[in-house]
């Protein structure tokens, strides 16, 4: 069974739209959910935890609607920031949130505490950006939920906290066998600990993948200008030409190039390369 | 849920509970100050929500958005006849100890007080689970100048035309105002609850 099912989703906004979205989170994994600015993360993010309310569609966690409360109660959540009154201090927040899960572990809880080192009695709009999202991390960890999603947990965190959470991420993927769901344009996050990706561009799901299927399909292809003939062109994914090459992306038919290696630099594509070239699908400059 | 809202308003209540016995000194009724704390509870509580965008968040919990309307107006009415309990507690202690030219607070002063309350609460809600903050401040005073203008012309046609049911109804429910304004506030609040869970359930959070 999935973790997240999601079937011909539809949301429309004023100059945006997310059309037919149809996209599985696998049930284990670490899943990243990417794709630039703007092209509706947060929303479906949004549409997955009942903050918004899709135009058409339906929307599955462990096969149960999504506002089902036993199911809510399985899931962690890290919004990009706390969203939560800046005047309650994290005990006082604590204390309705807490018996709001049945599994809620006090211990576990004591334990995040101190390893982030959050003071218990400052009020929340005193934290920084950091803590804030440590308090998020806590909150969504203490009750030992199955599922955790999180919208852009690591845009605007210092690089060491960034790699902590990471390695976190990882440890609980280890220890708990958690399934962690989260979006990012910050790719080089997702070269470094997930499972499956996930890319939608303009609210529309390019593809999603494992990360093996990527590495072994995904390629950057480099050549001198005058090699980038029409045929070439329709060949790749998205290009970038210069005065001195092109470089360009293709997916699954990288064998047609075995052979020419004295003629073109085949190299793996990482996430970010795959993003900007699939953006550029058909550009060329 | 009511815990939360309970949390946000403690520095009110503590400067509610201090100024009501002060302002004996000054005023001889506090009723108005009653009348404005109900009031200001839900504009209070819905500029928090607005600013730390607290609805994203409520709404991820497991909870169901119902609840967090319901909790909203609980929380609404119980602090209201708290502070009313506590205004009519205050009033008696002033008068055991001087003279104050109001008359005395009564218990039927105090219900029809709290009615005018929980009717306040009744029109003011559902425009903060609809907008946002500044739009729903705006859309209340448009619609309460709206509701002015249909109420005063309504009498003057009721009035000009003569329909003696409608005057015998009016006097009528002048003539039994306490009662009147008892289910008139409980009717509603019921019709704004409803009115503001659907509308709270079919917004989007963003």
């Amino acid at each position: 069974m999935d973790a997240i099912r999601l079937e011909n989703v539809s949301k429309r906004f004023k100059g945006f739209a997310i059309e037919n979205l149809n996209m599985q989170v696998p049930k284990g994994l670490i899943t990243g959910f990417i794709g630039p600015n703007g092209s509706g993360k947060s929303t479906v993010i949004r549409m997955i935890l009942d903050a918004i309310q899709p135009d058409q569609g339906d929307i599955r966690i462990f096969g149960k609607q999504n506002d089902d409360m036993a199911t809510k109660q399985n899931i962690g959540f890290v919004y990009d920031s706390l969203h939560m009154y800046g005047d309650l201090t994290l005990k006082k927040l604590k204390s309705f949130f807490a018996p709001l899960y049945p599994t809620w572990d006090e211990e576990l809880y004591q334990q995040y505490v101190e390893k982030f080192e959050l003071p218990e009695r400052k009020k929340l709009k005193k934290f920084s950006k950091g803590m804030k999202m440590k308090t998020s991390l806590l909150l969504a960890l203490s009750h030992r939920p199955e599922l955790i999603i999180m919208d852009e947990p690591t845009s605007g965190l210092d690089p060491i906290f960034r790699r902590e959470l990471l390695e976190h991420l990882q440890e609980l993927m280890v220890n708990e066998n958690q399934t962690i769901f989260f979006s990012t344009h910050i790719t080089q996050d997702l070269d470094k600990i997930a499972d499956y990706i996930i890319y939608i561009y303009k609210g529309k799901l390019q593809f999603q993948k494992t990360m093996d299927d990527i590495q072994s399909n995904f390629y950057l292809l480099k050549g001198a200008p005058d090699q980038l003939d029409n045929d070439l062109r329709n060949l790749l994914i998205g290009y970038k030409e210069s005065p001195q090459g092109f470089t360009g992306l293709i997916n699954g038919n990288w064998t047609l190039f075995a052979g020419l290696e004295h003629e073109f630099v085949l190299e793996p594509a990482s996430l970010e390369d795959i993003m900007y070239f699939m953006t550029r699908k058909g550009i060329g400059a | 849920m009511l815990k939360k809202d309970f949390y946000m308003t403690l520095p009110s209540y503590i400067m509610i509970i201090i100024l009501i016995p002060v302002f004996y000194l000054f005023f001889p009724s506090t009723l108005f100050i009653y009348i404005a704390y109900f009031y200001s509870v839900i504009w209070g509580l819905a500029y928090y929500d607005q600013q730390d965008r607290v609805n994203i968040f409520l709404a991820s919990l497991p909870v169901k958005k119902q609840q967090i309307v319901l909790a909203r107006y609980l929380f609404s009415i119980i602090s209201g006849a708290a502070i009313g309990i506590y205004c009519y507690g205050i009033d008696n202690i002033v008068r055991l100890f001087r003279d104050v030219d109001a008359p005395p607070l009564t218990l039927e002063t105090l219900f029809v007080t709290f009615c005018i309350g929980v009717i306040l609460i009744a029109f003011g809600t559902p425009f903060f689970f609809r907008f946002s903050f500044n739009a729903a401040f705006g859309a209340q005073i448009i619609a309460g100048m709206v509701l002015f203008t249909i109420l005063t012309l309504i009498v003057r046609y009721v009035m000009l035309h003569e329909i003696y049911w409608i005057i015998d109804a009016a006097i009528f429910i002048f003539e039994h105002f306490t009662i009147s304004i008892g289910v008139f506030a409980l009717v509603s609040i019921i019709i704004s609850y409803f009115l503001s869970r659907t509308l709270f359930i079919n917004r989007d959070l963003a």
